[in-house]
């Protein structure tokens, strides 16, 4: 393989050169190694009038050595002799090369060979270049790009991969460019055939990682960032892209999603652990949400507006090091979206396209079958109410009396013995309505998981064209999801565009724009579950179509799933704009200046119109909502930069000074009482006769930040990077709005050293960083006293009307200030056995303080609690990376990621008062109403043990705690009798000890073959299903699941409406999912040239397969409830 | 080009709201202090309205109800076990034990705000900025008055809490209450009397004079009572209604206590019975201008539950589906749920209510169609009628002839009930819960009985007896004799007058503190002492007495009913105390938390609002 390389070799070339070699070496060691290494391997060669090619070949086969040079340069084609006995390498070299011009020189594995004489004389007559291009497997590569740099000059190569250009000066250099490749540049130096072998663009030590405001090669990296890139994402199949990041990266949690839209906020993420005590992850506080970072605008939009096919790379920056630049809301971690630009060449259009299907997963659990349904009736009527009626029989089914028990004292135990329609006397007794009586005689049940759920048709199309010359590069694409979800009649909709356009108007000024648009469309309203569906209801009215408003006829509890669907009209529409333009001015001495401006644009409608039909909505004659909200929303970005290299010290200076202003305007009507009818809905709000609201709110908030990022590398394995931030924030701005941050991080690529000699390992650096980063995550105004305002009605002069109702419900923080992350961060970045090993390591300890929490309150002040910063956690953990070529032939290949990550925070302090404890040592005061204590997790579960449940020979004890036989028997763990807060013990976590990942990719051939699970391990979560209390007995139905009673007693679950207040039921939560499996069959080129097709693949895929989850007894463990598993089928094609 | 936002400058972040507003631009004239005593009226509304009604729990721990919700084990039932600190306390499905607590104190919060800030405002003249202040000090005066009956010793708040403190303590009930009444007679002479043109809704002078009588009671103050309770008596406006008025005022079918307590009624300018009144409205409900009362849904027997009321066919008899509603194969021809209402069970009265207190068998207040008992409804499931069953139109029977039991769940499904009071159009829902209506806090019939208790304490049993008389025979009743007069018969009256209007535990407990206090002996031959209060006391022996539920320990499907001496003070929620890091408050004897209890303050008068200091 290493013989189809060919490569300029000039020992005396300058330092950039031997640079640029070094990173190319490194990666082609890492690329091409295979067998075992010996430093001291011996050989024996003889043959006589053999060309130099020949050996070089034989080397190659024989040993772990690879030979470097230029065929234009060094003559292999000349013929020695040689004669060597079981001599070492080097004795064969110095006798190969005596009587040659040619010299050479071992590094490591390499052998690089290159001519006498140095550089060769350099003609600057212009000339006709020819030579063909290829990849690495030798297939020729038509439609690359050959430019001659600095010129607009160029052609692509042919269909058999050859070009020619004519009339080239000796000192001008090729750039070679294609889709999917490295682009390739190569000084002519004379020579009249230049063959190229362009290598595919994979994430290696090469890659260049995102870090804000800039990027820096992986290999120069001192914080900890973890990246995928757009390569990975297209195999999976998704359209919301944190489903993408699910299980992916260690140290980034991504919540599990049901919805046919998939998750929206930021604050369905986390990275690394819970700093904050807030948990409100889902409002648009985002306590311990990252920051998004899209393109280099901090994004505050919705996740789905993103489409994933527009992804290049995502790169999650995790210490402080590496997010201190965003320090502002940077101590929740960075997530990096990096979206595709134009690349060199033709242009090209690539269409990806979806279709599949959602269903329930396995884990779903049905609603009870119509004999079982009876049965838990029975057991439910029979466990509650035996106090009252303990005549033996008395609920069963006259066929099925007890013994002893005859038809006749049956029906007279309520006075039924004139009753001949026995079944009525029985089903009344169960609470079977009239409805539900006639449907068991007629034997007619309805099963409501028809109504309750789908198989959904899931699409998703996308196109995209792509190219770039000189001047321009432009990337737009254009996609359609219509996504049906696993509930009846749930659709989620959504048309997504984007624009990236740069151009180089001049050599020292470049300015571009990068704009992305969506129309989402949430407007579909799921079939309702509830448990008051029973299967002996009727859906429909007698005339068979008119639903049932109350299907078993209890109008109290009883709706029919389809109400909402069937009566509402909801238009629930977002419009989303988000926009970066810039201008980047090239400076001289290695200045460049960059201005952005960024726009942000939402318009959101929900329009929601009750019918008057409906029998809720027919007494107010109909009733009409109209919300809408605008966002308005800039940031303003102007980044110096400065990158110089001085010798062996190079240097990267980044200054931005930014500003940004969000606005929120939002105005909503509710009426009722149309007039003359409602038919005109919520596009006629003026025919509504009387106001239910009428409410506007409005907001502004301002940010403002400095900030400056030295990267300094000495000698290519010595990296320093210190930043700088100060931050202002208007929530903090009565006292506080200013708040500094900075960080130093150190790397130390210890693998180039010369004293490094451990020769498994290829590569090894290590990293050091420490940081402080800010949390500026509360409400707009939550350091202000507001008043609350509201209405009241008073009668004067004998007629009613509205007062004016005013009181203050938030007690005012002047001195609310930021919250503060300090975090160090030790890190590994490793490849060992010729880099068929390759990971990171990290470890961290992070200190939050100041803590922006809502501190409780004693409630008599009126208030439950103030905004306030206080105390401290502490989170540690590690993240373990791991990725492996397991086989590489040449038509097979198996390569596994694995991840472990691991998060364990503790409160060290909250509010700072302390109370004596037993012994009279000062201690600081827990929070119990928070269920937070100091030495103890925020995520540590605080609640009655659990010891199994009461059975009847325990009847007299379970007594005493106002318990009976069924219910769930509690730990009294001071055993005064009661259950207070003193028997609540520390029985675990809610948060997952381990975080583990693992994916596995097949290639043989044209097939690919991935799989990707993930599973979350150690920790807790409620089961309180368990108590069996999901209905009420008399009314409704339950899950199909066990329960107790006396003749069948089990341990685990409870009867029939047990005992339910005041506890939870904590079950090992720890699963294992299989998250992703895809088959790819790409076509094969040679079939794919006639039709001038680059590429096309076809892909079946499916998510959520499978979920193994030994110790959790209720649905999908992480939804809690039903979960969707989707299976798609993929066709993508390059033009 | 070089875009530049405002970043430099410092004006730039300072924060700007803009719709909603800050106390210190709002809070500095009538109209902004006004608008924070409204919220005290919004506040004391809930008492009566919405679901899980905290005048319920005022009931429930009282002779006259139980909870009745047996579908569930969160309700209050068994007390000893379920009444404790750390329980549930604030649940419509629990207790509402923790509303009184926290919506109390909430209450407080918005009074001091104005108390603290009267001097901060600009005022027409004294009468105006008096007539605020009064109000407010009757509001707060209002919530400590029931709290102290309710809690015993809690913390005292005398002014606006701005920055956060956690270093309260317990204060004595006693001084609490002359602080109150220090208020309240500064109230009594400055607040606006209706007749002055106080609007319906609002606090007026009356309602000042009819609490400080309370307070006067609570504080063994009897000539203080006499002299309140005169003051509204006698003033000439107020008086009681014996005369038929208002809407129904010519339908010979109906009587003055039904017209009294019809929902059009109330707010009426004739009616001159009515102090301190809730008003609500059908049409003027935005942002909760106006709450449902939700009166049948927590009053109401639970008569729709499927099965619960059989005929002696044994078939379902009653339904709470709308008329024309289709039911099974038939349609619902006697709409049962709109003339009644949909009832869950939850204000279950007890027997002494429905059946032993009433002892004149002419009172207007237990006579159809005022009162209505389970077999003055018909069997109206329209299955019936599908079957040719006999019983369907006919009245509901708890027996068959043979005598077996017809209900399953008599404790919720079977009970009679004040209809007259008890019934309130709500005309927007399917099932009428209770819909917008107007509720009295204090009616002159209330006052008269406060002055009669007064009367009673000082021995003259005379005059207590024409006070009780006069609410008595306006009912249609004989009058009582001076003979007939103690506790037990003023509070049997109280009972027949004021169901669902009183707090009654409240009422009960304050009779039990003076009993307490004074030593007398009591109706039941038990005499009682404030030092063992919590052992020994007359709440308990009162509901023991009456509420056959927890005297005879009737058992329900999730609990059997339970009472005990401590509970006739509830428990301080464990959150507030534990919240109180920095100071102490007390529990109450007889609940977990009680053994660390230091000595509780006390308030002292003094300049401004006087002192809260250790004793």
């Amino acid at each position: 393989m290493t013989s189809v390389l060919l490569w300029v070799w000039k020992s005396k070339l300058l330092f950039i050169m031997r640079l640029a070699f070094s990173i190319c070496l490194f990666c082609l060691l890492q690329s091409f190694a295979t067998g075992t290494f010996s430093q001291n391997q011996r050989l024996s060669i003889n043959q006589k009038n053999i060309s130099i090619e020949d050996v070089i070949q034989m080397i190659e086969d024989k040993t772990d050595y690879y030979f470097m040079y230029s065929a234009l340069t060094v003559d292999v084609e000349q013929t020695v002799d040689i004669q060597a006995n079981n001599k070492p390498i080097a004795e064969i070299l110095d006798g190969l090369f005596k009587s040659t011009n040619i010299t050479w020189k071992m590094n490591g594995r390499l052998i690089a060979l290159s001519v006498n004489g140095g550089l060769p004389s350099v003609s600057r007559q212009p000339r006709n270049i020819s030579g063909k291009v290829t990849d690495t497997s030798g297939a020729s590569l038509p439609g690359v790009t050959v430019i001659v740099k600095e010129t607009s000059k160029g052609t692509i190569t042919s269909s058999d991969g050859s070009y020619i250009l004519t009339n080239i000066p000796d000192d001008a250099t090729l750039v070679f460019s294609f889709v999917g490749m490295k682009t390739q540049e190569m000084p002519i130096q004379g020579k009249a055939i230049i063959n190229i072998v362009l290598t595919e663009e994979t994430i290696g030590i090469e890659e260049v990682v995102a870090v804000g405001y800039g990027t820096v090669r992986k290999k120069d990296l001192t914080g900890a960032v973890s990246q995928i890139n757009a390569e990975k994402l297209e195999r999976e199949s998704s359209s919301n892209m944190t489903a993408l990041l699910r299980g992916a990266l260690p140290g980034l949690n991504v919540n599990f999603s049901t919805s046919a839209k998939g998750l929206s906020s930021a604050g369905d993420m986390m990275v690394r652990g819970q700093k904050s005590l807030r948990v409100d992850a889902s409002d648009e506080k985002g306590a311990n949400a990252p920051l998004i970072v899209l393109d280099g605008m901090i994004y505050y939009g919705d996740m789905s507006d993103i489409n994933p096919v527009d992804i290049e790379t995502i790169d999650v920056l995790k210490d402080a090091s590496s997010s201190a630049i965003y320090g502002a809301r940077a101590s929740n971690g960075v997530i990096l979206i990096t979206t595709k630009k134009g690349r060199k060449g033709k242009p090209t259009i690539t269409v990806n396209s979806s279709i599949g299907l959602s269903t329930r997963s396995h884990t779903a659990i049905g609603l009870m079958s119509p004999k079982r349904f009876i049965d838990w009736r029975i057991a439910g009527y029979e466990s509650n109410e035996k106090k009252q009626e303990s005549k033996s029989g008395y609920y069963d089914s006259p066929d099925n009396l007890p013994t002893g028990v005859s038809v006749d004292s049956w029906k007279a135990y309520d006075g039924s013995s004139e009753a001949s329609d026995l079944t009525s006397v029985w089903l009344n007794r169960i609470g079977f309505s009239t409805t539900e009586i006639n449907n068991y005689k007629e034997g007619k049940t309805v099963d409501w998981e028809d109504y309750l759920f789908q198989t959904g048709v899931t699409q998703d199309y996308n196109v995209s064209l792509a190219g770039s010359s000189d001047a321009l590069s432009y990337y737009w694409s254009l996609g359609y999801v219509d996504n049906e979800g696993m509930w009846y009649n749930e659709d989620f909709n959504t048309i997504r565009s984007r624009i990236n356009l740069e151009a180089n108007v001049t050599n020292w000024l470049k300015v571009g724009i990068n704009t992305q648009f969506a129309v989402r469309d949430e407007s579909s309203i799921p079939a309702s579950l509830n448990m008051y569906l029973t299967p002996y209801a009727s859906s429909y009215q007698d005339d068979g179509v008119t639903l049932m408003y109350a299907p078993t006829g209890n109008v109290s509890v009883s709706r029919h799933p389809w109400l909402a669907l069937t009566y509402q009209d909801r238009f629930q529409k977002y419009n989303n704009m988000n926009s970066k333009i810039y201008a980047t001015l090239t400076l001289p001495f290695g200045f460049t200046f960059t201005s952005e401006y960024i726009p942000r644009f939402n318009w959101n409608r929900s329009y929601n119109w009750y019918s008057a039909q409906q029998d809720d909505y027919t007494a107010e004659n109909g009733r009409a909502s109209r919300e809408n909200t605008t966002v308005f929303e800039w940031q303003v970005n102007n980044i110096l930069k400065w990158n110089r290299k001085f010798g062996e010290h190079s240097f990267d200076l980044t200054l931005v000074q930014n500003s940004e202003k969000y606005q929120y305007w939002y105005d909503g009507m509710s009426r009722n009482y149309f007039q003359p009818n409602d038919y005109l809905g919520y596009h006629a709000m003026q025919s509504a006769t009387a106001d239910l609201s009428i409410t506007s709110n409005d907001q502004i908030s301002t940010g403002a930040a400095y900030l400056a990022r030295l990267n300094y590398v000495m000698k290519d394995r010595y990296m320093i990077t210190g930043s700088f931030r100060r931050d202002g924030y208007s929530a903090f701005g009565q006292k506080n709005p200013w708040a500094d941050f900075g960080s130093l991080a150190l790397g130390w690529m210890i693998s180039e050293e010369n004293f490094f000699k451990i020769k498994w390992i290829d590569f090894l650096k290590i990293r050091a960083s420490y940081g402080t980063n800010g949390n500026r995550g509360v409400g707009i105004y939550d350091a202000l006293s507001n008043l609350a305002t509201g209405k009241f009605v008073m009668i004067e002069d004998g007629s009613e009307k509205y007062v004016s109702k005013l009181y203050t419900s938030r007690m005012a923080n002047s001195n609310l200030k930021w919250e503060r992350t300090g975090a160090y961060n030790g890190g590994l970045d490793f490849s060992v056995l010729k880099g068929r090993i390759k990971g990171n390591f990290d470890t961290y300890f992070m200190k939050t303080t100041n803590l922006l929490m809502e501190r409780q309150l004693p409630d008599i002040t009126g208030f439950a609690s103030v905004y306030s910063n206080m105390g401290q956690v502490n989170n540690k953990g590690f993240e373990l990376s791991l990725n492996s070529t397991n086989i590489q032939t040449n038509d097979f290949i198996w390569t596994s990621g694995f991840s472990v990550a691991h998060n364990k925070n503790e409160i060290i302090h909250l509010f700072g008062d302390y109370t004596p404890d037993e012994n009279g040592n000062m201690k600081e005061v827990d929070d119990e109403t928070n269920e937070w204590f100091i030495g103890h997790s925020t995520d540590e579960i605080w609640d009655y043990k659990v010891l199994g449940i009461w059975q009847t020979d325990e009847k007299e004890e379970a007594a005493k705690y106002a318990r009976e036989p069924g219910d769930f028997k509690l730990w009294d763990y001071d055993g005064d009798g009661y259950y207070t807060n003193k028997d609540k013990q520390f029985l675990g976590y809610r948060q997952p000890k381990y975080r583990v990942s693992f994916r596995n990719d097949f290639q043989y051939k044209n097939w690919d073959f991935s799989i990707k699970m993930y599973s979350y391990l150690g920790h807790k979560a409620a089961n309180n299903h368990r108590k069996g209390d999901d209905s009420f007995y008399d009314r409704g139905t339950a899950y199909d699941v066990p329960y107790w009673t006396p003749e069948h007693p089990n341990n685990r679950w409870a009867r029939v409406r047990s005992y339910e207040s005041g506890f939870n039921v904590w079950e090992d939560n720890s699963f294992v999912r299989i998250d992703n499996i895809a088959l790819t069959y790409s076509l094969p080129k040679a079939f794919l040239d006639g039709y001038k097709i680059a590429a096309c693949n076809i892909s079946l895929v499916t998510q959520n397969p499978y979920v193994w989850r030994p110790t959790w007894d209720w649905m999908d463990p992480e939804s809690q409830g039903y979960a969707p598993t989707y299976y798609s089928l993929k066709l993508n094609f390059t033009l | 080009m070089v875009l530049l936002g405002g970043g430099c400058s410092t004006d730039f972040l300072e924060p700007e709201p803009l719709s909603f507003y800050a106390p210190e631009n709002t809070f500095i004239d009538a109209d902004g202090l006004n608008a924070a005593l409204v919220a005290c009226l919004s506040n004391a509304k809930n008492e009566y309205c919405g679901d899980g009604t905290p005048i319920v729990t005022e009931h429930v721990f009282s002779d006259v109800a139980v909870e009745g919700t047996t579908d569930k084990t969160g309700p209050a039932q068994d007390l000893p076990a379920q009444i404790l600190p750390d329980a549930e306390l604030n649940n419509c499905d629990w207790t509402r034990i923790g509303w009184y607590w926290t919506a109390g104190y909430n209450r407080i919060k918005y009074a001091n705000t104005v108390i603290s800030r009267i001097d901060n405002a600009e005022w027409k003249n004294e009468a105006e900025r008096n007539n605020i202040l009064g109000k407010a000090y009757f509001h707060r005066a209002r919530v400590y008055y029931q709290l102290t009956q309710q809690f015993g010793d809690v913390p005292l708040i005398l002014e606006e809490i701005t920055e956060p403190r956690l270093d309260f303590y317990s204060c004595t009930r006693k001084s609490i209450l002359q602080k109150c009444k220090k208020d309240l007679e500064l109230a009594a002479n400055w607040v606006v009397s209706e007749a002055d043109g106080a609007p319906v809704g609002d606090v007026n002078k009356a309602a000042v004079y009819h609490l400080l009588a309370k307070v006067d009671l609570a504080l063994l103050d009897f000539d203080g009572a006499v002299a309140a309770a005169n003051a509204v008596i006698d003033d000439g406006y107020y008086t009681l209604m014996t005369e038929r008025f208002g809407t129904d005022k010519s339908d010979p079918t109906h009587d003055v206590i039904w017209d009294l307590h019809q929902e059009k009624n109330k707010a009426l300018p004739e009616n001159r019975e009515r102090i301190y009144l809730i008003v609500n409205s059908e049409s003027l409900t935005e942002n909760s201008a106006s709450v449902k009362t939700q009166v049948m849904r927590q009053t109401v027997p639970f008569f729709g539950g499927s099965g619960k009321v059989k005929t002696p066919t044994g078939q379902p008899g009653t339904t709470d589906s709308p008329y024309g509603t289709k039911v099974g194969k038939g349609t619902v021809e006697y709409d049962l749920v709109t003339q009644y209402g949909r009832g869950i069970g939850r204000c279950r009265p007890t027997n002494y209510y429905q059946y032993d207190v009433w002892d004149d068998p002419d009172d207007l207040r237990h006579s159809y169609p005022n009162w209505m008992r389970m077999q003055d409804l018909v069997y109206n499931h329209p299955n019936l009628k599908v079957l040719g069953d006999p019983y369907y139109g006919k009245h509901l029977q708890k027996y068959d002839d043979r005598g077996n039991l017809l209900c399953t769940d008599t404790i919720r499904s079977w009970y009679n009930w004040p209809y007259y009071k008890l019934y309130m159009e709500d005309p927007t829902d399917l099932t009428p819960d209770g819909g917008y209506g107007d509720w009295y806090i204090y009616r002159l019939a209330e006052t008269y009985l406060l002055r009669a208790e007064a009367y009673f304490w000082k021995g003259e049993l005379t005059k207590a007896a024409a006070d009780i008389n006069a609410v008595r025979t306006r009912a249609g009743c004989a009058p009582y004799d001076a003979g007939d007069i103690n506790i037990g018969t003023i509070l049997d009256e109280r009972a027949r007058e004021l169901y669902y209007e009183e707090p009654r535990k409240t009422e009960i407990t304050r009779i039990a503190f003076i009993l307490a206090e004074t030593g007398k002996p009591c109706y039941n031959g038990k005499t009682y002492s404030l030092d063992n209060f919590s052992e020994n006391n007359f709440w308990y022996d009162r509901v023991m007495e009456k509420n056959i539920f927890y005297g005879t320990n009737v058992v329900a499907p999730h609990h059997t009913y339970r009472a005990a001496e401590w509970i006739a003070l509830w428990p301080i929620p464990a959150a507030t105390i534990n919240a109180n890091s920095l100071g102490h408050i007390n529990q109450n004897k007889g609940y977990p938390g009680a053994e660390t209890n230091l000595t509780p303050y006390i308030w002292r008068d003094g300049e401004g609002e006087g002192e809260i200091i250790p004793q």
